[in-house]
């Protein structure tokens, strides 16, 4: 250990959070970006429950329309209302994004933490696991997935119905299958997008783990469990959360790749992806049909990034001194 | 050193097999086969195909075959979609497009991101740190499929400065490296800001500034090594996803590259070129993993490794 | 670090903006002219065509090409018997005439001395007797052999149940050599076997079951032999045992016994094609096929070069022949670079007659894989033709139609939905019926599809050739179209009527209709931006004009392929392209014994109609049976008809010689370049288009060998 090093961080507690969220409160960029997601939510939540124009209502006599004043966003090729579906797609690229990159970040941070503090012969199996399932395809992951589960005659589609049955009395309807498969491309996406948030915990935590402060931990007796959740981790959190904001997009768009290939979300249900997926191809005949769901997701991940960056601030336990 | 990098190198050997093998054996799950065609085929000749692709012999008998050619002849064996190449042949043809395109696209993309990210992070919520998040922004939230047409309704049907699509000469390369880089450039420089500033703000960094050092060699010397240690993490796989090219870029620029196939080869059914295909993939990931691991030595002396 | 980063996000937010102001105003640039893109060929060597030929192709051995991509360049590079015009209609290619028996079975063709193979070999005869046989022997895995299978003993050679005694053999009651004797064969007889699938009874004691006697073909005229059945009582078994033994269908029924496997060998002797001398072939079919000579333009029935193909199969590499640097043909273009997923380059054959009167030397043939990137190629002027393997993106048709080089006509081909017939409520034909009536064709094709296709309410389409589209228009001019009117055009009243007496009654609900006790029914079509569009507009107009839900099931190809092999489905997408320009084409997929019958819909009246149809000598009298027979298989609606294909392409003004025909086959050697086509109104093909002569009588040959 040559070069000078950090100061031992205090270990988390209470009071961190509470200060974090005061200083949180004091970032006004960050505030407007969960202003801004909390509002597409609730909109995406709430719009489709009151519009008079359901997502999937097609009137293919009038086909595609720049917007008007019947149909604020315009319409697709089938008629459909761009502003319904924008607001049913913010539901379902909401929950791609949240739910698999909470699965990311639970997985990857415990993987990468733990690889990473213990190191040696640990660390290399957990690593050599991440690096075998790295290898393995994405889209082949979850064709077979899709294959082997996402039919009728499985369990999973008895849970889903007894689940989605206490809000949908149809719930069996095969309306719904669409809906029931998209719980599979949450679950294919979130175990495979831990991976990186691995690797990069791993390599905080290397660069950590030798730090005088967690010697003193040790010294005082704080057991490994407790030194990865409690102090490591911690201290590598404004990269971790970065990487979280960075993730929710990548999900979101990779969802859209999938869409793209039939294997994400399906029609008649919609998605941020699949809408701008599918507006990219008609850029310069249907404008507004790529205009409106670029802007919505671009300013979803504007608003996670700047989300992500005041979290980073607020939480870093060494910015307190300057603050 | 050279003793960690050896057995770094040696340990992927298990971890790619292992990788394989798995590949090899899901795949056959699949539903569907390789000569499903919509017209139907009469069973015998299904047959005769299925003998002459030897996939009428039990799954481990295939695996035995296909094991002990390729660690003795070095033959990924024939594609079933291209009946008069073999998988080596289709690697030998669009790895090299894909490395050509790949390692042009990283360049960039570090030469772009890196100083967007230093200036950030040294300006930190001043204009340069406006304008190099806003770049990056634009980055990550234009997918690359929508990012494409754009740029080639700009600079090939309106301006008609650059080719809308194929791979003949340098101009045919700008639009496609730039769109393969660019999303890359964004991660890269949203990272290294993050890690600049997390170093910035570290103690060592501090010294340096009182011992009087110059902000350009504090940066450079000190803060930048420390700080690019999350890029360099985000470089492994992001380096080989980038060489096995892009499905989107390649499909829209018409490149001949390797990506395409990825996708592709899972729906043609066609085994060998996907097993092929992952182990190019494992051994392209994990080379540029350890090389990670290697630069993580070199960045960060505080790195202590092989312990 | 204690500036507000609320300014800041104010900033970055309007370098966005800034920035997609201006994408935007860049992007608002239309395309106006009369053509589409440029006109002009900026450095381009007038005599080298570019042309988009959409993929790899799989093979370009004639035998094995199967896909659209390789049939293609397979056309430029061979020569079959017959070859296609500038309008896609016959012309000589390796044959100059034809004779034909007087019952459409036997036919004689006369070969012209002048055929080069590329080593400055003649093409002969045996070339293709060689060539044919080899498409259908089993081991070949030729995927295109069913076109041979007209062909005498040919499908039951394919399939593997064709073999001669190699010596006196004894036959055996029962699986067993212990069993008692109930005849013999002589050495040489020829026989047909139980397919391999059935064995299993006798697999132990090396025996297989024989099911019936074949004749050799003769390949003379014989004065009142037509279909099965009327073959003169001596030869009752030739033929139609061996098709019916094929068809698997003698399975069970009375065979001739149990002989030895060993002695039983297969052989392509018994196949009705021979050579006689060097420049005649003679063909005896299983069937009157009146289609025969269609079949011909189609590349598995090309010659191939056997030295070279015997010797490449020999080293267990039988696909490398094709190789550019290996590569003999005999077609009017050679292979010049092949450069795998990109593009292949063709020069003149030297060997071939017309080489000297080709206007295109060069051909580069690109594997742009996306439409919209191969029409922004054609835009920029990389492109001199869309080429027949690629389509134009459905959003951009409008504006493309208005331009002078956009191009549209029919295609031979009709998208339809297939219904699995075994599947409730699905087995109602009334059920069946009303779907049928319920969708909105015209709708769909003008709002969705958008390429000017024909609604259909019927199979074959309206234009196909050999009779059946002055038919059409027969019974058009009387007023009598058999597919038009009530009870086949969009009716959803009735389509509701029909489902309340199918017991689903239709009760309106809010402000649509809702089909009381209707089980759920999905809709299955494989992953693409088109065949999805059609499905969620057919899913709106159930539900819409009938109250039935449906929902949507995308899979990807080959899960969808398999999943239909194994009947998993309720309603598929599929569409069928016309593999010759004759109605049985479409109408052979409702055959009870079509292996692309995938409804399981049957009727033997309708099997019956099609067989008595094709064994019509008289071309009036053979569409009458077949138009007939298409009305029971309407009736029966295993499949609902959505449109007949169109075809849209763009094709550069200053390519001369181009005329776009319904089978969307284009050769490259009847076109030519002409850079001053704003001048020069010519428009002819490349030289003088050669016709047949009318086919001659076949008589007796005139030695039997």
């Amino acid at each position: 250990m040559n070069e000078p090093t950090t100061k031992p961080a205090p270990a988390v507690g209470a009071s961190q959070w509470s200060d974090a969220w005061r200083r949180l409160r004091k970032n006004r960029a960050a505030l407007v970006s969960a202003a801004v997601l909390v509002a597409l939510a609730v909109v995406s939540v709430v719009q489709p429950m009151l519009s008079a124009l359901p997502y999937d209502r097609a009137d293919l006599a009038l086909g595609p329309t720049p917007p008007s004043a019947a149909h604020w966003l315009g319409t697709d090729l089938y008629g459909r209302d761009l502003l319904s579906r924008l607001c049913f797609g913010g539901r379902v690229s909401l929950a791609v994004g949240l739910v698999s990159t909470g699965l990311s970040f639970v997985i990857g941070t415990s993987w990468g933490g733990i690889a990473g503090y213990f190191g040696g012969r640990v660390d290399q199996l957990m690593m050599r696991v991440v690096d075998v399932l790295y290898t393995f395809p994405l889209i082949i992951f979850v064709i077979l997935v899709l294959a082997f589960f996402a039919h009728q005659d499985t369990v999973f589609y008895e849970a889903f119905v007894a689940v989605y049955g206490l809000v949908n009395e149809r719930a069996r309807d095969p309306g719904y299958l669409p809906l029931y498969r998209l719980f599979f491309v949450f679950f294919a996406l979130g175990s495979v997008s831990w991976l990186t948030m691995a690797r990069i915990v791993r390599g905080q935590v290397i660069s950590l783990r030798e730090q005088p402060f967690i010697e003193a931990a040790r010294s005082i007796g704080v057991g490994h469990l407790g030194i990865v959740f409690g102090h490591l981790v911690p201290n590598a959190l404004g990269p971790i959360i970065v990487y979280t904001a960075l993730t929710i997009p990548e999900v979101m768009l990779v969802e859209a790749f999938l869409s793209f290939l039939g294997l994400g979300t399906e029609e008649p249900l919609s998605s941020w992806g699949l809408l701008v997926a599918g507006g990219a191809e008609t850029l310069d005949i249907y404008p507004w049909l790529i205009a409106f769901p670029g802007l919505v997701l671009s300013l979803t991940l504007v608003s996670f990034n700047f989300l992500g960056d005041g979290l980073r601030d607020a939480l870093d336990p060494r910015v307190r001194r300057d603050s | 050193m050279i003793r960690f990098v050896l057995r770094r190198l040696l340990s992927l050997v298990p971890t790619l097999l292992l990788a394989v093998t798995l590949v090899f054996f899901l795949v056959r799950l699949a539903p569907g086969g390789p000569f499903d065609q919509e017209r139907s085929v009469p069973p015998e000749v299904l047959a005769a195909l299925e003998a002459k692709y030897r996939l009428s012999d039990p799954v481990w008998v295939q695996y035995k075959d296909w094991l002990a050619d390729l660690l003795l002849r070095g033959s990924l064996g024939p594609t079933f979609k291209y009946p008069n190449r073999t998988v080596n042949e289709i690697i030998a043809l669009s790895l090299p497009v894909s490395i050509q395109l790949g390692l042009w696209a990283m360049l960039f993309a570090l030469a772009l991101g890196v100083p967007l990210g230093v200036v950030g992070a040294m300006r930190q919520n001043r204009w340069p740190d406006a304008l190099a998040t806003a770049i990056a922004l634009v980055g990550l939230s234009v997918p690359r499929f929508v990012l494409a047409p754009l740029l080639i309704m700009l600079f090939g049907l309106t301006l008609y400065w650059l080719p809308v699509a194929r791979f003949d000469s340098w101009r045919h390369m700008v639009l496609p490296v730039f769109c393969a880089a660019l999303p890359m450039a964004a991660h890269v420089a949203r990272l290294t800001r993050a890690g600049m500033l997390e170093v910035v703000r570290s103690d060592f960094v501090r010294t340096a500034r009182a011992k009087g050092l110059s902000e350009r060699s504090v940066v450079l010397r000190h803060a930048l090594r420390g700080g690019l240690l999350p890029v360099v993490s985000y470089l492994g796989p992001g380096f080989s996803g980038l060489l096995v090219g892009s499905l989107v870029i390649e499909k829209i620029f018409d490149i001949p590259g390797m990506g395409r196939y990825f996708v592709e080869a899972f729906q043609n059914r066609d085994y060998n070129l996907i097993a092929g295909l992952s182990i190019v993939y494992g051994v392209l990931l994990m080379g540029s993993n350890a090389l990670v691991d290697i630069a993580y030595a070199w960045l960060d002396p505080r790195v202590e490794l092989g312990r | 670090m204690n500036r507000q980063p609320s300014s800041m996000a104010a900033r970055t937010i309007a370098f966005v903006g800034a920035l997609s102001v201006w994408l935007g105003a860049l992007g608002c640039d239309g395309d106006r002219g009369p053509h589409f893109g440029t006109t002009e060929r900026r450095g381009r060597d007038p005599h080298t065509f570019y042309v988009n030929n959409g993929t790899e192709p799989e093979y370009l051995d004639p035998g094995k090409a199967h896909d659209s991509a390789s049939t293609t360049l397979v056309e430029h590079l061979f020569e079959g018997l017959v070859s296609l015009g500038p309008e896609g209609e016959l012309v000589p290619g390796v044959a100059l005439r034809w004779d034909r028996s007087d019952d459409n079975r036997l036919y004689r063709f006369h070969l012209r001395d002048d055929a080069r193979w590329s080593d400055g070999r003649p093409v002969t005869a045996h070339d293709f007797e060689y060539a044919w046989k080899r498409v259908l022997r089993p081991s070949t895995g030729s995927q295109s052999a069913s076109n041979l299978h007209v062909l005498q003993n040919g499908q039951a050679y394919h399939l593997g149940r064709l073999r001669v005694a190699t010596e006196r053999l004894e036959l055996h009651a029962e699986p067993s050599t212990s069993a008692k004797l109930v005849g013999s064969l002589d050495e040489g007889e020829l026989v047909a076997i139980e397919p391999a699938s059935a064995a299993g009874a006798g697999e132990g004691a090396g025996l297989v079951r024989v099911l019936s006697r074949v004749a050799r073909p003769s390949f003379r005229p014989e004065p009142g032999r037509g279909a099965r059945g009327a073959t003169p009582a001596g030869e009752a078994a030739l033929g139609s045992a061996a098709g019916e033994a094929a068809l698997g269908r003698a399975a069970g029924e009375a065979a001739l016994g149990w002989a030895s496997r060993s002695a039983l060998s297969s052989d392509d002797a018994a196949v009705g094609v021979r050579a006689v001398g060097d420049l005649v072939l003679e063909v005896a079919l299983e069937h009157p096929t009146p289609y025969f000579v269609e079949l011909l333009a189609h590349p598995s029935t090309y010659p191939v070069p056997r030295e070279l193909v015997e010797r490449f199969a020999s080293t267990g590499d039988p696909d490398r022949w094709t190789r550019p640097e290996h590569l003999v043909n005999n077609g009017p273009y050679a292979l010049d670079a092949w450069r795998f997923r990109y593009e292949i380059t063709m020069k003149r054959n030297p060997q071939h007659r017309n080489h000297d009167r080709l206007r295109i030397h060069r051909i580069v043939w690109m594997e742009v894989e996306s439409n919209l990137s191969a029409m922004n190629l054609y835009k920029t002027g990389e492109l001199d033709y869309m080429g027949d393997n690629s389509t134009l993106p459905n959003d951009y048709m409008a504006r493309l139609s208005s331009k002078k080089d956009f191009h549209r006509t029919n295609y031979l081909g009709t998208y339809w939905y297939e219904l699995n017939v075994a599947r409730p409520p699905l087995d109602d034909v009334r059920v069946r019926r009303a779907l049928d009536l319920g969708v909105d064709k015209r709708e769909l094709v003008t709002r969705i599809v958008r390429g000017g296709q024909a609604p259909a309410t019927h199979f074959v389409p309206d234009f196909t050739g050999q009779g059946y589209s002055s038919r059409v228009a027969l019974e058009r001019s009387a007023g009598a179209d058999r597919f038009a009117g009530p009870g086949h055009e969009f009716d959803p009243e009735r389509g509701r009527a029909l489902l309340g007496e199918a017991g689903y009654p239709v009760v309106p609900d809010g402000e649509g209709f809702r089909a009381e006790g209707m089980p759920a029914l999905e809709i299955l079509y494989n992953t693409s931006e088109g065949h999805k569009q059609i499905a969620v507009a057919v899913q709106d107009m159930w539900k819409r004009h009938l109250g039935v839900s449906v929902s949507l099931r995308n899979e990807e190809w080959k899960v969808m392929l398999k999943n239909v092999r194994d009947r998993n489905f309720q309603i598929v997408r599929f569409g069928w392209i016309a593999d010759y320009d004759h109605p049985h084409t479409f109408l052979d997929t409702f055959l009870s014994t079509s292996p692309n019958n995938r409804t399981g819909w049957s009727s033997p009246e309708f099997d019956a109609l099609v067989e008595r149809a094709a064994a019509t000598a008289n071309r009036e009298a053979s569409i009458d049976l077949y138009r007939r027979a298409e009305g029971l298989a309407v009736d029966g609606m295993p499949k609902i008809p959505l449109y007949f294909y169109t075809k849209s392409t763009l094709m550069k003004p200053y390519v001369k010689g181009f005329r776009f025909n319904a089978k969307n086959r284009h050769h490259l050697a009847w076109m030519w370049i002409d850079p001053s086509f704003e001048t020069d109104a010519r428009d002819e093909p490349a030289f003088e288009v050669p016709r047949f002569p009318e086919p001659g009588r076949y008589e007796a040959p005139p030695s039997t060998p």
